[in-house]
């Protein structure tokens, strides 16, 4: 089943909404290279870069509603809000929308950070609050109470395959007929504690600590899912999920696709032939759910007119490319699976 | 909500602190239930909890450093489930078998080995995914079983288990997998226990849900599986299922971060799609297995639902048991639900002994008689989550 991506929101290093996204890839083409896989050089820069500001949720939600709400459910809920926004439906979702939060790291960077990565008991005994956000679900309560969505719920947690599973997820609700519409959308934080240990163990690893050492940047993005044919669609759709491991492929290799590799690398045999590919790690960072970035930034490709010939020219002067091209933004796991989502018009 | 082809339940694992599998867990419920204590794991804390004894877990998984408690909780639950339902890895080589589990500590289990590298004691030496990804435990089950379906961890607090069986169910109807392993698994951690105390909802007792005097939660730890099976593979191996996973509902209440709808709102969403999807509806109801936690305003909400909706339908909690096993809780008492559907019988609700006389139904106060093939567990949530597994007997089950 296709579903129609009705709206989108996005909060990263890049500013907030999509329009500050597809800005950024106007004014910073695709390099083609993944800077969080080459090393510490660039990470340090590419770090102070690419961490989101919130300061926009102030003007939607009184501050005070959101003082308790640490800095990771907060940039979800203002991605989540501006998704709605986008989709022209700041008058509220309907009141059964699914929603549907993937994370990698969960909200314990932020924990970790604002304790010192002490975890000592009697700290945390202190703090009722700290307990509560540091809750696996509290981002998704934070936005199902603030945009009164009562509909099926779901957080989970699964590194970097978190995004790929929260979209198939979603369409099977809206196949088995549990909701028309599900907010969608993924979260990660940047730690500073755990990329410091991360370089450590690097550094103790004499530099073969891993293919990626550390996560690189934060952010969220959420969309609006909703059932094939029922809407007037400005934006492609989700036409597959897949995935995949190493013992394992669910679907058929797509012919004649751009490929978004965010911290995935290049090798993509698997999916037997050669496409064109493409990596804006370079706006948004490397971290486990930024597939939902590429699937942003792969929606605005498709539907704004030129950013696709000017960001990745090669794909649009490539021989075979289709009428009705499609975008694979594809996520490799440390651990050999990978997942797929393909966005067409 | 369409109606939803019923799921086999080919086979059930369990552990908690009420037995080391289900039969144990069956009779203590039936007879007598375990007492909670301190925790032996965090030296000086004073409230009780149900532990599981370390005699209940192989000890050949202690010697694997790698094994968060949480894992091996999960791999031990599963390795019965699977017996019972009479697979064996070797036999699961060649079929799409997925993984869905729910935890709430499972996930967090990272931030020990995290400050001990900060602190540069016993350095783990882990990049950011290894760091996540063993304490993940549907990730480490299908890398240990080298299953080739898909493997899902589901967060969603104290209704992961249940919403860990219903996304499980899915796969199974879709044909994504031929057999899905799907339960919750959590284990006693220093930041849920202290954090409960923070949020006062942590009983200095033995936890009395629906009783007059009830006071908060006893936390828990524990496993339980499920193994969801395709009709066409149940068939053509002649395997007899236990019981159908027949309906699942979700939803939200939108109201609080800790505290339930007053009215039970996300509940009835829940209740009701989790019945329409079985082509169910109240009256078919044999017995619930309530959430029942032993907070105020948690068995408030419980009661009150089940006047309105369950007139005269049993209900009971099995908190007094096992402890709140929190991203465990909902796949343990599905087991149950399950296990007292088979023998017609369901146990008292444990701790509870004075009826509360601002609530309008009480739960069973002895092990009880039912009749029917229908029974539901609910569960409600932190952040206003509410999840609803149905399950029916017979049928050709």
């Amino acid at each position: 089943m296709k579903a129609f991506i009705r709206g989108a929101g996005v909060v990263g290093g890049f500013g907030c909404r999509l329009s500050s996204l597809e800005e950024a890839i106007r004014k910073r083409p695709a390099p083609d290279s993944d800077p969080a896989a080459s090393g510490s050089s660039t990470e340090a820069s590419a770090v102070s870069t690419a961490t989101a500001r919130t300061d926009l949720l102030d003007q939607l939600i009184p501050p005070r509603t959101l003082r308790r709400v640490d800095h990771y459910a907060r940039m979800a809920i203002l991605a989540s809000h501006l998704a709605r926004e986008d989709a022209g439906m700041g008058n509220g979702l309907p009141e059964n929308t699914g929603l549907i939060v993937a994370t990698g790291m969960g909200p314990t960077a932020n924990t970790l950070d604002l304790q010192a990565a002490d975890v000592a008991a009697t700290d945390l005994a202190l703090s009722p609050i700290l307990f509560s956000n540091s809750v696996q679900n509290a981002a998704a309560a934070y936005i199902s109470m603030l945009l009164k969505i009562r509909g099926p719920s779901l957080s989970i947690n699964q590194y970097e395959m978190a995004v790929p599973l929260a979209f198939q997820t979603a369409i099977d609700w809206i196949e088995e007929g549990r909701t028309e519409t599900v907010l969608v959308g993924s979260i990660d934080c940047f730690s500073k504690a755990l990329h410091e240990a991360a370089l450590n163990c690097r550094d103790l690893k004499n530099g073969n600590g891993g293919q990626r050492a550390a996560p690189v940047g934060e952010g969220s993005s959420f969309f609006i899912l909703t059932r094939s044919g029922t809407q007037d669609i400005r934006y492609p759709f989700v036409r597959h999920v897949l995935m995949g491991g190493t013992r394992r492929q669910n679907g058929a290799p797509i012919p004649n696709t751009l490929i978004l590799h965010n911290g995935a690398g290049r090798n993509t045999g698997f999916m037997g032939h050669d496409p064109v590919h493409a990596n804006f790690a370079h706006l948004y960072g490397t971290f486990p759910t930024s597939m939902g970035m590429d699937v942003a930034a792969a929606m605005l490709l498709l539907r704004t007119e030129q950013l696709l010939s000017i960001s990745v020219p090669q794909f649009e002067a490539g021989p075979a490319f289709p009428e009705n091209p499609l975008i694979c933004c594809l996520k490799k796991g440390e651990t050999g699976d990978w997942g797929m989502i393909v966005i067409g018009r | 909500m369409n109606r939803q082809q019923p799921v086999s339940v080919s086979g059930m694992g369990c552990i908690c602190a009420a037995g080391k599998n289900l039969p144990d867990c069956m009779e203590a419920l039936f007879t007598q239930a375990p007492t909670p204590a301190p925790p032996r794991s965090l030296p000086g804390a004073q409230h009780p909890v149900f532990e599981v004894p370390d005699r209940f877990l192989p000890t050949s998984d202690s010697k694997n450093p790698s094994m968060v408690r949480a894992v091996r909780l999960a791999l031990a639950a599963t390795n019965e489930a699977l017996a019972d339902a009479g697979l064996t890895p070797a036999a699961l080589r060649k079929k799409r078998v997925g993984v869905v589990i729910g935890t709430n500590v499972g996930s967090g289990e990272s931030n020990r080995a995290l400050q001990r590298d900060l602190t540069g004691i016993n350095c783990s030496c882990l990049s950011p995914a290894e760091r996540f990804l063993i304490v993940n435990p549907s990730q480490w089950l299908a890398r240990h079983f080298d299953f080739s379906g898909p493997h899902l961890t589901i967060v969603t607090a104290c209704s992961a288990g249940s919403d860990a069986i219903g996304v499980a169910g899915t796969w199974i109807r879709s044909g994504r997998c031929d057999v899905v392993i799907a339960g919750g698994t959590d284990a006693l951690y220093e930041v849920t226990y202290y954090g409960f105390i923070a949020l006062l909802n942590s009983d200095t007792a033995a936890c009395k849900p629906f009783d007059v005097h009830r006071n908060g939660l006893n936390l828990g730890e524990g496993a339980a599986m499920m193994v969801l099976e395709s009709e066409a593979m149940r068939t053509n191996r002649g395997k007899k299922g236990r019981a159908f996973l027949s309906g699942y509902g979700t939803a939200a209440d939108a109201y609080h971060l800790t505290a339930p709808h007053p009215e039970g709102c996300g509940l009835r969403v829940a209740v009701q799609d989790a019945l329409t999807s079985a082509g169910a509806s109240p009256s078919d109801v044999a017995f619930i297995n309530a959430h029942g936690t032993g907070t105020r305003e948690n068995d408030r909400v419980e009661s009150f639902f089940f006047h309105q909706v369950f007139p005269g339908v049993p209900f009971g909690s099995t908190k007094g048991y096992t402890g709140h096993t929190l991203g465990a809780a909902g796949a343990i008492e599905a087991a149950f639900t399950v296990a007292a559907l088979e023998l017609q019988k369901m146990p008292a609700n444990e701790g509870f002994d004075a009826p509360d006389p601002d609530l309008p139904v009480h739960p069973v106060v002895e092990p009880t008689e039912i009749r029917g093939t229908t029974a539901l567990s609910q569960t409600l949530a932190f952040g206003g989550n509410n999840s609803v597994l149905v399950f029916t007997t017979g049928r050709g089950a």
